[in-house]
């Protein structure tokens, strides 16, 4: 259970306040509602290269990074296709320093074309390291637009191409600053060894005075429902063949949300689920296989992805997987499968209760989805999941015609 | 009202002692040690089993870390599928891990079902059965996985760099090729198993909502066993200076690492080492990180390392970068780490160096099982129980001049072999 207080600041700031007497440190997390959805189509990747921007110095303070480290304090920040999220944490009795320096850059920054030239650099390299150098690296910047045609989660959040990256200016991030970093954009969380009234003052003192800003809240274009299954063969520089599947699912609020959450546990949560079982132990048709969801908040997808066995093709592959699904589908869900998704559920979520940073971000979230106490109600969800609500979603979500499937062929098989 | 003045940093406080919580120590009638960190936490619970099976153990590769493995995939009495749904049906999760000192198993499990998972824990331990079939699945699976390693930079890179600098004979670059796995026979795997994990353990470690009751739990387990803890010896000698590069084909960048043997955390420098290597590459406002990423735009993340063996120790400087512009990360590299070895740093950086530390310390035991992981410590290296309690004064009295003597005496860039794998 995560104690937490709630109050908005006159100028639409969200604050949240949790406190943990028996840690030394305290954790200020700052989630701005802005994510990779609201990018221009023709300049991806931007809302990642403005996160990298504001630690380049803000109106009032040059070095955002030494001031904190000069306090003993560690920031880091990562943007999602739906959010941007900022977290400092610091010993207990230094938490001012974060609340003037998060302040600051929320108030405006320093926009300089120096940081921006280096920083689209770091983020090309980025780029690089995570989704061109390493094999299999490229999986989402092709699922993604096979998957999506009309929502702008068609692009993955480090972009669609570098050159969106190398063209952007000055004048984009200013425009993107002023539409979309303001204090009714955010929610403030601030979690560890601080009190309701401390919080209350610094909170006010830092952020109170930073105006309101007008903008228009985004919408985003409804994905058509998908009609027919897509497939795209893809030739890499990749040592093995390999198979990936997005299914689309529901929104993050929608009542089928956890019984899918549940469905990937079962089908690919671990040693004992059922694609890790009947396809990789006993019909050896991959070498890994694993299935997971994408955890977004407008509808997201299920994802299939496997190594296969030398001498297995994809059309096999695909058709061993769909025979787990539809056996799922046709037989139904054991009430002990279930039980077990729930009681690992409850392990997991127990677990991650640990940290104040944790909990900072979970608390972040719950907001972000509309209800605070969601951080706290979650596992209730959960267990209010049947096997056919299990078996339900498998039907719904799980169909050939709601498939995209990537084939990927190593390079030397397709020379042969 | 006054006015907010923003330019000016608000009041803030040194912070002026560092303090790990010490765990509690019991033994079992064997003279197995149990360590044990109570904590205030809802129903969790985290056990490991540490053993004297590590890769410093393996008479041949690939033997340590499948024996590890594969300690899960059946028992006499249970086939693999039969023990993952156990341990899931109680929501519990069993981890193994092997590293070139120890091996071990953990559980992570709820209060209420631990005596259910610490059965199945013990069957394991003393039943595994290794058989053929689970064998061939590993040896197929893990050989597939190593193709795919062998297609990065930053793996090729590694293993080139501890091959050149510990030797092909430590257990420290004891990489695995794929005939090392076809190597492996259900005998020598259960003969390692009954050297190394069937009735012997090295010392077990219990965190999270302990109370006396399951002390006591884990004392009778543990009377099953004997304890095992052979100090290991591998300390090979030190490579001279010189530079590799391994070619990897089309590839967008080159990983970069450089770097040397050097002292384990038993040596008396160690901690100021540390201060100094935080200078250099050990945090985001350190040298490197400044130069190559923050001014240069290079590299997504530059970083140096200190790394700690129980019989040997090393640095190492690593990036992955621009493959067109790698020779000039290598001369700003360099030329960050001459400077050091020239001038003292000054004081306000040398004490955001030891905030930042001593920030970082404190964060690194916020909560039951990072404290036991900080302890764990201080028990593999047989330090003393003040091992971190006595951080802070030897952090807070270095000087820039001793952190140029480290410089001058150990990260010379002559002194340093040099590993690029790229285009």
């Amino acid at each position: 259970m995560i104690n937490f207080n709630k109050f908005t600041l006159s100028n639409g700031l969200e604050v949240i306040h949790h406190q943990d007497s028996n840690s030394k440190l305290c954790v200020l997390n700052l989630l701005y509602k802005v994510g990779s959805k609201d990018e221009n189509p023709n300049k991806t990747g931007f809302a990642h290269l403005f996160e990298h921007l504001m630690f380049g110095g803000s109106v009032n303070v040059k070095e955002f990074d030494s001031e904190l480290q000069m306090v003993g304090g560690e920031n880091n920040a990562f943007t999602s296709n739906d959010i941007t999220n900022y977290y400092i944490t610091v010993p207990a009795n230094n938490i001012e320093t974060a609340f003037w320096l998060e302040s600051d850059r929320m108030l405006s920054l320093d926009f300089n074309q120096k940081v921006l030239d280096t920083q689209k650099s770091v983020v090309i390299e980025e780029f690089k390291e995570r989704y061109i150098n390493p094999p299999y690296g490229d999986i989402w910047l092709k699922l993604l637009p096979l998957a999506y045609k009309q929502h702008p989660y068609k692009w993955p959040t480090i972009g669609k191409d570098f050159s969106h990256i190398e063209t952007a200016t000055l004048d984009d991030v200013k425009a993107f600053f002023y539409g979309f970093y303001a204090p009714n954009n955010a929610i403030l969380v601030i979690s560890g060894n601080i009190d309701l009234n401390k919080t209350k003052a610094l909170a006010e003192k830092w952020f109170g005075s930073i105006p309101k800003r007008n903008f228009i809240k985004p919408t985003y274009p409804t994905e058509p429902p998908q009609t027919e299954k897509r497939t795209e063969k893809v030739y890499a520089d990749v040592p093995l063949d390999a198979i990936v599947i997005g299914f689309h699912i529901c929104h993050r609020l929608h009542p089928d949300f956890f019984a899918c959450d549940m469905l990937t546990d079962i089908l690919g949560g671990g040693k004992s689920s059922r694609l890790y079982n009947e396809l990789l132990k006993n019909k050896k048709i991959f070498s890994e296989v694993d299935c997971y969801q994408t955890g977004d908040f407008e509808p997201g997808l299920i994802i299939i992805e496997g190594k296969l066995t030398e001498g297995i093709t994809h059309e096999i592959a695909e058709k061993e997987v769909f025979e787990v699904i539809n056996n799922l589908i046709k037989d139904g869900v054991k009430i002990t499968e279930v039980e077990k998704i729930k009681n690992k559920t409850e392990t997991n979520i127990r677990f991650n209760d640990v940290g104040v940073l944790s909990k900072a971000m979970k608390l972040a979230f719950a907001t972000y989805y509309g209800d605070t106490n969601l951080a706290n109600t979650e596992v209730e969800e959960y267990l209010k999941v049947s096997p056919e609500n299990i078996q339900k979603a498998a039907e719904t979500y799980l169909k050939p015609t709601n498939a995209n499937v990537l084939y990927y062929f190593a390079k030397n098989a397709t020379t042969k | 009202m006054q006015q907010l003045n923003r330019q000016k940093a608000p009041e803030s406080t040194k912070i002026n002692a560092f303090n790990l919580p010490p765990c509690e120590i019991h033994h079992s009638k064997g003279g197995i040690p149990i360590y044990s960190y109570p904590a205030l936490v809802e129903q969790v619970l985290r056990i490991e089993f540490v053993f004297d099976a590590g890769i410093n153990k393996q008479s041949q590769r690939a033997l340590a870390s499948a024996s590890n493995a594969l300690l899960t995939e059946g028992t006499s009495s249970s086939n693999a599928k039969a023990i993952a749904d156990n341990l899931d049906y109680f929501g519990s999760y069993v981890q193994s891990r092997c590293t070139v000192d120890d091996a071990q198993l953990t559980l992570y499990c709820l209060k209420k079902h631990a005596t259910k998972c610490l059965s199945i824990v013990e069957d394991v331990i003393k039943n595994a059965q290794y058989f053929e079939n689970e064998l061939d699945i590993f040896v197929k699976n893990n050989k597939q996985r190593l193709k795919v390693q062998q297609k990065k930079t930053s793996y090729l890179c590694r293993r080139a760099f501890y091959e050149e600098i510990f030797g092909m004979e430590s257990p420290i670059a004891s990489f695995s090729n794929s005939n090392d796995y076809d190597n492996i026979s259900r005998e020598t795997l259960l003969d390692f198993h009954k050297t190394n994990y069937q009735t012997s353990i090295k010392y077990i470690t219990v965190c999270g909502n302990v109370d006396a009751e399951l002390i006591n739990t884990i004392i009778a387990f543990a009377s099953g066993f004997t304890v095992k803890n052979n100090k290991p010896s591998y300390k090979s000698n030190q490579v001279l200076a010189k530079s590799k590069y391994v070619k990897k084909e089309n590839s967008a960048q080159a990983t970069v690492r450089i770097g040397r043997k050097l002292f384990n955390r038993k040596h008396e420098k160690y901690r100021k080492t540390q201060l100094a290597n935080m200078i250099l590459g050990g945090y985001f406002g350190s040298r490197l990180m400044k130069n190559i990423r923050e001014d240069k735009g290079l590299t997504y993340g530059i970083y140096s390392v200190l790394e700690s063996y129980y019989d040997d120790g090393g640095f190492y400087i690593e990036a992955d970068v621009n493959a067109q512009k790698s020779e000039i990360a290598l001369k700003e590299i360099k030329h960050e780490l001459q400077k050091l070895c020239t001038d003292p740093v000054s004081e306000k950086e040398l004490n955001q160096a030891k905030n930042y530390f001593i920030g970082s310390l404190l964060r690194s035991i916020d909560g039951p099982f990072s404290i036991m992981d900080r302890n764990r410590i201080i028990i593999d290296y047989e330090h003393s129980m003040n091992y971190y309690n006595e951080f802070f004064d030897i952090i807070n009295s270095t000087n820039g001049n001793e952190i140029r003597d480290i410089f001058v005496e150990y990260f010379e860039p002559e002194k340093l072999v040099e590993v690029v794998c790229g285009p």
